[in-house]
């Protein structure tokens, strides 16, 4: 989501996670060629002085509140802004709505003058554009609903927060995990995350803040609480060294927008009346000693990580050989990123160690060691393809993860190297389109990647780290200059005595400047993923288990009340039944499983289902409607003989039902039933979509974190198998019983 | 119409069925005497299995009456199961439960309908079983048994509830030819017996021998009526003689 670039407390530039990228590269192209476009067309009268100059801007197709077209017409704090200041400075506009990744390419390639598109006010952009000062800033921020008593952070205590996965949103909320005990749900996409609060899956959701305030003038029914977070300064960028007098005359306006309110009334007109502003940094007086307290991220492999007991990584490895070198000791405090860099801030800890880009606005903050990695974002190919350079890639089609720099980068690279970019929505299903060939290669912050290698992903790294920033060791800014120091010169010696490159080596392989080669350690071995991964998969079995065994028994229920209902003389009940069947059949189960989970508390306030319950409420339903064709089908399928031989006895409709009817059409039925149960069982994974933690669940977790796709696979899909044939051969004895 | 409901087993009176634009029964009368044996004969889709069918309200009558000891089926909220019970009806196709022994399907309705003990009911059917030949067969399932064994079950189990009239639809037209005559054998003994039957029936030479009357249908009326000898000795009316030139 985010598309500003990670200020204090932010870690944006690392995770891959946020839009800059793509944008950045796109929006050049943009707002060039309105600057291009914006020439041909203008027969605006020029004065003689700066009264009427004309420029042509370059923005976004749709980031509301920002840009975006209300049917006709463009609209925005952008826009609007813009539009002030043109008339405060005299002088005109035209814009170009290009996208913002095509409207800074734009911009650099001189088509356009200028963008105004909710842009971040970046280090790496600055080397590239000039910016005006900032006018907006953005940052995460809770929604909940507006009905609700949640009014602080700590309110949120012990509570469910929903997150868009792989987002800045994310970021913050398990940066607070630990401190407010919260239970971070990721969802997919926005409208699931934000149905999974109007259905009271979850309290609140985490999101760009303006987002949030926009939707509440709408009327979405929530309310903003806590301060924004990880926030950043938007800014109007013209390439560098041209049109100072554009940014001179942006700046001026804006101070006279704000001095005469305008401002305010531009951006309350769309995100109401919510003050944005970060608080600053305390400073208060520091004591250092021979033991230094660092705090670090929670799990950012393969810069820090529990395996299993140890805390391990390149983080962790390299400041504890600094320390050996330097004569000074660490202890480690393990808070998550964002709740690592609040302590410092805090002076709860005395530096943070967590793969945390250098940026300045965080070098407003803190103080930073030289850098000491550099991330950024690389294509994996698999191993065994040809694919050597970016080159080799001209004309293939790339996978990437939604909304994340990884995808930013493919795309800006589409139009040279005439990509496919095909984006998925998490990690796993990303990697494995490469393993199916579905792509050539994927997209994803590289030291991930090469990571991922040396435990046996199968991936080889092309081309070079792009959107890289470095990684720095931060302190409080002013505050323990001598850790910094020695930090400095601990990490010199390390390179100098080749300690450096081992840690590294040790993480992602061997590394040079041209062509990052992580050499793979052996794949484990399909019994050793049995054994380090069957509990949890167990674990998956018994839920799917559960799920099937407790659906089925209702949908048996179920069946016999309509399936009845189908043959009734009454006719409303046939009426009911019949609309019964028709609906449930009539839908594809993910949708009914989505409306039981997401819908049904929405428009049944107080009723609100957890993910097991809604699920195998979800498959009752819908084994219910195939179990009533089902015995009214047996029943209909008894010989019509049968019932006239015993009415002709006298014996009346029920007991001609339950003595002569039932016993033949149940031993007819038996076939369908084992088919359908089967088919239920087999439903179960479906339910992983609402967040039901069965054995297809379990299995994608096990995936994301191992990048062992085909073993795992293989390993469920057997114990799918085994299952369903147990089950096959059980039912085949029911009915030989039966029958005889 | 005059004949008063009493005297007679079996009155019917205007019987008209249709089915949908179909009427396959266009105003039958026909009266069957306490005893008597009738057959009812006539081509394919003449109506007469739709007609024994009437008898025990397997179908519904469109108009007409049909009265059986003395109760008239045709009236509203009359107690049909009740009157079944006095109607035995032999099918066809047999139609015994298959998930059934021969002798549950001979003890199934006079238990379930309270009629006899459990004990006594298996005392009855072994009876009847042992009347139609079959007392050896009683813990068979019936897809072990011939045609002729299954209709000489479904005999037995028509007799288990004491009928005092008995339909035969057909009994023998699903039986290989060695078969007809073990069943046949069975209803000439009913006959004997003095029980009052209605017999569809295609076999000519059977309904000549067993039965006191014939009665012969064609599109949906009785077309002619009256002792076996004179039906086929002298048949009347054109449309018998043409249909008996074709069976006999």
């Amino acid at each position: 989501m985010a598309r500003n670039a990670g200020p204090a407390g932010a870690c944006t530039q690392r995770r891959a996670s946020s839009t800059t990228g793509v944008r950045r590269a796109a929006a050049l192209l943009a707002v060039l060629a309105m600057a291009a476009l914006g020439a041909i067309g203008l027969a605006v009268p020029a004065q003689a002085d700066a009264g009427g100059e004309h420029y042509t801007i370059g923005t976004d197709t749709t980031y509301a509140p920002f840009e975006f077209n209300d049917g006709t017409e463009l609209h925005g704090i952008d826009i609007d802004l813009l539009e002030a200041i043109a008339k405060n400075q005299h002088f005109t506009i035209t814009w170009k709505q290009l996208g913002f990744d095509a409207a800074v390419q734009a911009l650099q390639a001189d088509q356009v003058d200028a963008v105004m598109a909710g842009m971040t006010i970046t280090d790496e952009r600055k080397q590239t554009f000039d910016f005006s000062d900032g006018y907006f800033t953005g940052g995460i921020q809770f929604g909940v609903l507006d009905g609700s008593d949640i009014a602080s952070l700590d309110d949120l205590r012990g509570q469910t927060v929903a997150v868009k996965t792989g987002t800045q949103g994310q970021t913050y909320a398990e940066s607070l995990q630990a401190q407010y005990d919260l239970t971070v749900t990721p969802y997919s996409d926005t409208t699931d995350m934000v149905d999974a609060v109007k259905a009271g899956q979850a309290v609140a959701y985490a999101e760009d803040y303006p987002v949030v305030a926009y939707g509440i003038t709408k009327g979405s029914g929530f309310r903003l609480i806590g301060e924004p977070a990880l926030g950043g300064d938007y800014g109007f960028a013209v390439n560098k060294g041209q049109n100072p007098e554009l940014i001179e005359k942006f700046d001026a306006g804006l101070a006279a927008l704000k001095a005469d309110g305008t401002y305010d009334a531009i951006v309350a007109k769309y995100v109401g009346t919510s003050a944005a502003g970060a608080s600053g940094a305390q400073t208060p007086p520091l004591g250092h000693g021979e033991t230094f307290t660092v705090g670090t991220d929670t799990t950012y492999a393969p810069f820090e990580f529990n395996d299993g007991t140890t805390l391990k990584g390149i983080d962790i490895d390299l400041l504890e050989a600094i320390a050996k070198n330097q004569n000074f000791h660490v202890t480690w405090k393990q808070l998550g990123f964002d709740a690592a860099v609040q302590a410092l801030q805090a002076n709860q800890v005395d530096g943070v160690m967590a793969g945390m880009s250098i940026t300045p606005e965080r070098q407003q903050t803190f103080d930073f060691s030289n850098g000491y990695f550099t991330g950024g974002i690389q294509f994996g190919v698999l191993d065994g393809s040809d694919f050597q350079t970016l080159d080799d890639l001209t004309g293939q089609t790339v996978a990437v993860k939604t909304g994340t720099q990884g995808q930013e980068y493919a795309e800006s690279l589409r139009e040279q190297y005439d990509l496919k970019v095909t984006p998925y929505s998490d990690t796993t299903d990303m990697v494995d389109a490469v393993k199916a060939g579905q792509a050539v290669a994927y997209a994803e912050d590289y030291p991930v990647l090469a990571y991922g290698i040396t435990q046996g992903s199968g991936f080889r790294l092309i081309g070079k780290p792009a959107l890289g920033s470095d990684y720095g060791f931060a302190v409080n800014k002013g505050q323990n200059p001598e850790l910094i120091e020695m930090f400095d010169a601990g990490l010199k010696n390390l390179k100098a005595d080749g300690t450096y490159d081992a840690i590294i080596a040790t993480y992602v392989g061997a590394q040079d400047d041209d062509a990052a080669a992580p050499t793979a350690t052996a794949k484990p071995s399909l019994l050793e993923m049995l054994d380090q991964y069957s509990p949890a998969l167990l674990r998956g079995l018994w839920l799917t288990f559960l799920a099937t065994v407790i659906s089925l028994a209702a949908s048996f229920v179920l069946g016999i009340v309509f399936g009845f209902g189908r043959l009734a003389r009454f006719a409303p009940a046939r009426w009911v039944s019949t609309a019964y069947v028709y609906i449930f059949r009539g839908t594809p189960i993910l949708i009914q499983a989505f409306f039981v989970f997401f819908a049904v508390p929405q428009l049944l306030p107080g009723v609100k289902f957890n993910p097991f319950v809604a699920g195998a409420i979800t498959l009752a339903l819908n084994s219910g409607a195939y179990m009533t064709e089902i015995i009214r089908g047996g029943i209909l399928a008894v010989d019509p003989g049968q019932t006239e031989a015993s009415r002709s006895l006298g014996l009346g409709h029920r007991k001609t039902m339950q003595k002569v009817v039932l016993p033949q059409a149940f031993r007819i039925m038996i076939p369908s039933f084992v088919n359908q149960s089967i088919i239920t069982l087999k439903d179960t994974s479906l339910l992983s979509t609402i967040g039901l933690a069965e054995l297809t669940f379990a299995s994608r977790q096990i995936i994301a974190s191992t990048y062992q796709s085909a073993q795992i696979l293989t390993i469920v899909a057997v114990m799918y198998f085994v299952v369903i044939t147990l089950l096959t051969v059980l039912a085949d004895r029911m009915e030989k019983r039966f029958t005889s | 119409m005059s004949t008063p409901d009493t005297q007679n087993k079996i009155v019917v009176e205007n019987l008209h069925k249709s089915f949908g634009d179909n009427e396959v029964l266009q105003g039958i009368d026909l009266v069957v005497a306490p005893g008597e044996v009738v057959a009812v004969i006539g081509p394919s889709g003449s109506g007469k299995s739709t007609l024994l069918r009437c008898l025990n309200k397997l179908e519904e009558p469109t108009a007409g009456r049909v009265v059986v000891d003395g109760v008239a089926l045709t009236d509203k909220g009359v107690r049909v199961d009740e009157i079944r019970q006095r109607i035995g009806m032999v099918f066809q196709h047999f139609n015994l439960f298959p998930h059934m022994t021969v002798l549950e399907n001979v003890t199934l309705a006079p238990v379930e309908l309270g009629r006899l003990s459990k004990s006594a009911a298996r005392e009855r059917a072994l009876t009847l079983l042992e009347r139609v030949g079959l007392v050896e067969k009683a813990d068979a399932k019936p897809a072990s048994l011939s045609g002729g064994q299954k209709q000489r079950v479904a005999i037995a189990r028509a007799l288990a509830m004491e009928p005092d009239v008995m339909l035969f639809d057909e009994a023998t037209s699903a039986l290989d030819p060695e078969m007809v005559g073990e069943v046949l054998q069975v209803i000439r003994d009913l006959a004997e017996g003095g029980m009052t039957m209605v017999l569809v029936t295609h076999e000519m030479g059977f309904a000549r021998e067993v039965s006191h009357r014939v009665v012969f249908m064609d599109g949906g009326v009785v077309v002619e009526q009256g002792p076996p000898a004179e039906l086929f000795g002298a048949p009347k009316h054109e449309r018998l003689r043409d249909f008996l030139s074709k069976v006999l």
